[in-house]
């Protein structure tokens, strides 16, 4: 068993190829593992006041920091209904933003909140919260405690060998040559991937 | 920190309280019926699931059946609330830290929340020990 730890800035390319990837891996039952998607949100808006915090998230996103501010609350309202469909959300939401250039705009998250038949009315209330907004600030200090803003990092641990491995700047190529070492991926990033393995069987269950 | 949410009637909870004590884990007890829930502890156990309300939620309980819950057209937010009202809805235990949460005791499962110096400690008192009897056992072939 694996806890697997992705934390990313939103709204990129690589962001979102590692979150399909990873969730991949768990859909085709390849790996028994447990997936968190940790959004790193720009440093600033810890030093915001709460009355800023708040009035930023219920104002629409005027610039990139904003909108990636605006999207991990959406993602943190979503975990209410479980990490799965958080998750499913996010990929959705960055399909349409980063692969298909949509605007984000409260009509989208409701398409695809509607789609992935989320709790819409209570989810479009909660993303608003204040309480969505603590549980974000909140995780934000345990993320800077633990990767330092270096994204996209992907941290492992494997609790029943003891072992545990961050990958700092991880890429998909990296990934994929740590979960499918049979596959024909050149290893780019990976001083210690194989400490994360059990040296009997390098496919981990 | 973790915190445990129990009852002192359910044997899975004792066995996860003395997991956790036997293990020198400082935790936080929350026992749901004397100590009230609030919407915000549902919701950070909710948002460590993988499932949602499934996981948390005891359709076994006697409450459950009582209420007459309909899960298919029940709000997340009213959900949250019955629970609240009703904690014998919760699944017991609850162990939770900010990264993770098991609901209902489980021996091998329990261990993710060992600090990972401690899980150290352990692994390398076991190598010591099989080391030992190696050594003991290459001793005894020398004497015979």
């Amino acid at each position: 068993m694996l806890d697997v730890y992705h934390f990313d800035q939103l709204l990129t390319k690589q962001c979102l190829e590692l979150e399909k990837y990873l969730q991949y891996l768990i859909d085709s039952n390849q790996r028994v593992m447990h997936l968190r998607f940790v959004p790193v949100i720009d440093e600033q808006f810890l030093s915001f006041s709460k009355h800023e915090q708040i009035k930023m998230a219920q104002q629409p996103p005027v610039n990139r920091q904003q909108l990636a501010y605006r999207l991990a609350l959406d993602f943190k309202a979503a975990q209410l209904e479980g990490n799965k469909k958080a998750r499913h959300f996010l990929m959705h939401m960055q399909e349409a933003l980063v692969a298909k250039h949509k605007d984000y705009s409260e009509d989208l998250v409701q398409e695809v909140a509607e789609f992935l038949d989320m709790d819409t009315d209570d989810f479009l209330h909660n993303r608003m919260d204040i309480d969505t907004i603590n549980a974000l600030i909140a995780e934000q200090s345990y993320v800077k405690d633990n990767i330092a803003h270096t994204t996209p990092s992907i941290l492992i641990e494997n609790y029943r060998q003891n072992l545990a491995e961050c990958f700092r700047n991880c890429t998909l190529q990296d990934l994929k040559a740590l979960f499918e070492p049979d596959a024909q991926t050149p290893p780019t990033n990976l001083p210690a991937a194989h400490t994360i393995f059990s040296k009997k069987s390098p496919k981990l269950v | 920190m973790i915190t445990l949410y129990f009852s002192p009637s359910c044997t899975s909870c004792r066995k996860a309280r003395q997991w956790l004590e036997s293990h020198n884990m400082a935790y936080i007890g929350r026992n749901v019926g004397k100590e009230p829930l609030k919407a915000s502890d549902i919701r950070a156990m909710l948002r460590l699931t993988e499932d949602g309300t499934d996981e948390i939620l005891s359709r076994r309980s006697k409450v459950f059946s009582k209420l007459n819950i309909d899960l298919d057209s029940i709000s997340t937010n009213s959900l949250i609330e019955l629970i609240v009202k009703n904690p014998s809805l919760l699944k017991r235990p609850v162990i939770m830290d900010d990264r993770r949460i098991q609901v209902g005791y489980n021996e091998d499962e329990i261990r993710r929340f060992l600090p990972r110096e401690v899980r150290q400690r352990e692994l390398l008192r076991a190598t010591v020990k099989a080391d030992f009897k190696d050594i003991g056992k290459a001793l005894i072939v020398e004497e015979s």
